[in-house]
């Protein structure tokens, strides 16, 4: 057979993927919302983590939208440590946020087979939880093969920022790829405050359309799972953030984008997605649409994005009634890109935001939103941009 | 045209492209369309500066094909899933829409180790010199020359053979 000849039966056989219509670019817009929306919902978990250390967090809002206590926090200072996966997936680096200097890395480990072969450990982040720790799957492959088992591992960081080893969580597993007639896609993780549970969003597509979805909480120590779902429902989860250890705020489909919020106490059962703490249809100076919801660690306020037109605002809602309570930031005039809240200190007082004109961090007082310094520059690229999630931790 | 309007235009007119490069190396076109979406949306994240390189296509394909990779062993993965629920009779129906695994050119691709169907995929459907994809994967051209030998002959051996048991069959 031809080189030519074999080149046509290619051509033959992909063109039908060639001339398939693309779904509309919403599909991509939404994807890429998730995506930060996942560091969204990763990175505060560290706030959480903060509080917990300080002892200052008890919060647990219901399923049912009863009022959450509030718990007074002091106000923190803005976190140290990030963690970002660099584009190879091979090395951590880990970067103080004050100095906006890279403070430390790990190098993922290279081991040689009998027959010589070198198989390479490939990290993408997870969630980050108390006291500087951080989850990230790890996968193991070599450069002719696709055999890859995987685990998750936790890093610890010293105060000063140096890594610890790697510990595996053994009682972890996720599940994604090809269930079914389904493509099963981890959108979100999340770590609560003592380290002790991992909520894990799941939705499924079969490249048009969505399909069941699901929120887990994994115990690490035991390793027992409690699941929630909307059942058959054709929707999904994404932009995890836990307020103490019982109450999960995240984006849902109802059917388009809304908050939901869950108490995670009891067994895993229903969620209910017809009765959104911040429905599709809530709209605040003209903006709708709620999305890449981020809930503070004490469970008082949601920072949510809204759009409308050609402009964006990151709104304050409160967790307890899901009524907005001010503009914290608004794009420039016909900006309208995304802007999410990536992390807030305990009292919520302390916010940074990835927005694409630069990931913010500043301070909120009297509901103005005071920008500070910016993170590091090597930060802001992974977090708006890179692969796996860039992770904040105190 | 503003930010998502070039962005648009240069998604409508590379994702059927992709998705068959995805395709080649995942013997899944659903797959192949997740990664291709998963691959058009990093690039929108750094449309900005993706969109002053000379080939932005270019570094899409190779975010496709290094997603393509790593799918493949996500569904190594939920093989081990299946094989559980098989164990447990929750068989998972084929899927009637995804039907490139039952093409003769998508068995034989299936059969090919993974680095030889990613070559052939940049060589027969992105249309990549030799010289290019030796560039691209930093090996040397001979190496490139005598792996897409190899994957040619395996191929050619995949559909002469399937043709003959098709012509026994008769």
């Amino acid at each position: 057979m031809h080189d030519n000849d074999l080149r046509e039966l290619f051509g033959e056989w992909a063109q039908p993927m060639r001339d398939a219509v693309p779904p509309a670019v919403s599909v991509i817009l939404k994807r890429k919302r998730r995506r930060t929306a996942r560091a969204a919902g990763a990175s505060v978990m560290s706030v959480a983590a903060v509080a917990a250390v300080a002892g200052l967090v008890g919060t647990s809002l219901s399923a049912g939208h009863k009022p959450a206590p509030q718990v007074r926090t002091k106000p923190a200072a803005a976190p140290p440590y990030y963690v970002t996966v660099n584009d190879s997936g091979r090395n951590l680096l880990i970067w103080d946020s004050v100095t906006s200097k890279q403070v430390g890395s790990v190098r993922a480990p290279v081991e040689e087979s009998i027959s010589g072969q070198r198989y390479h450990t490939v990290f993408t982040a997870l969630a980050a939880g108390s006291d500087r720790t951080f989850v990230l799957e790890a996968t193991v492959h070599n450069n002719t093969t696709i055999e890859m088992p995987s685990g998750i591992f936790e890093l610890k960081l010293a105060a000063d920022g140096s890594p610890g080893p790697l510990q595996p969580l053994t009682k972890v597993q996720l599940h994604q790829g090809r269930i079914g007639r389904w493509i099963a896609v981890i959108d979100s993780v999340a770590l609560t405050a003592d380290g002790s549970q991992l909520a894990i969003a799941t939705n499924t597509y079969n490249g048009e359309m969505g399909g069941p979805s699901k929120i887990e909480v994994v115990s690490l120590l035991t390793g027992s799972t409690r699941t929630w779902s909307a059942g058959r429902q054709a929707t999904s989860f994404w932009s995890l953030s836990w307020a103490g250890d019982s109450t999960l705020a995240f984006a849902c489909d109802n059917p388009s984008a809304a908050v939901c919020v869950l108490n995670t106490t009891g067994q895993g059962r229903y969620i209910d997605t017809s009765h959104p703490l911040i429905p599709t249809s809530l709209a605040y100076r003209g903006l709708t649409g709620p999305a890449s919801p981020v809930i503070t660690p004490n469970g008082s306020d949601i920072y949510a994005q809204l759009s409308g037109g050609n402009s964006m605002g990151l709104v304050e809602f409160s967790a307890r009634t899901g009524r907005p309570l001010r503009l914290v930031i608004s794009a420039p005039p016909n900006y309208s890109a995304d802007c999410g809240a990536l992390w807030s200190d305990p009292s919520g007082q302390h916010l940074i935001a990835a927005c694409p004109w630069g990931s913010l961090t500043g301070t909120i007082s009297h509901g103005v939103f005071k920008r500070g310094r910016n993170l590091p520059p090597a930060a802001n690229h992974i977090l708006q941009s890179g692969p796996g999630t860039a992770l904040i931790a105190w | 045209m503003g930010v998502h309007g070039d962005f648009e235009e240069f998604y409508l007119a590379n994702y059927g492209r992709t998705v068959a490069i995805a395709a080649a190396v995942l013997g899944s076109r659903l797959e192949a369309e997740d990664v291709a979406q998963e691959a058009f949306t990093r690039a929108l994240a750094r449309w900005s500066r993706l969109s002053r390189y000379e080939l932005p296509e270019a570094w899409v394909r190779q975010v496709a094909l290094r997603l393509a990779i790593d799918s493949g062993r996500r569904v190594r993965r939920t093989i081990r899933v299946t094989v559980k629920m098989a164990a447990q009779r929750h068989l998972p129906q084929p899927d009637a829409a995804d039907s490139l695994p039952f093409t003769a050119l998508g068995d034989a691709l299936k059969r090919l180790p993974p680095q030889q169907r990613q070559l052939v995929a940049l060589y027969y459907l992105a249309d990549m010199s030799v010289a290019d994809i030796a560039r691209e994967s930093d090996v040397a051209v001979g190496t490139v020359k005598a792996r897409l030998a190899s994957a040619r002959q395996h191929i050619e051996r995949e559909l002469s053979e399937q043709t003959g048991a098709i012509s026994d069959a008769r």
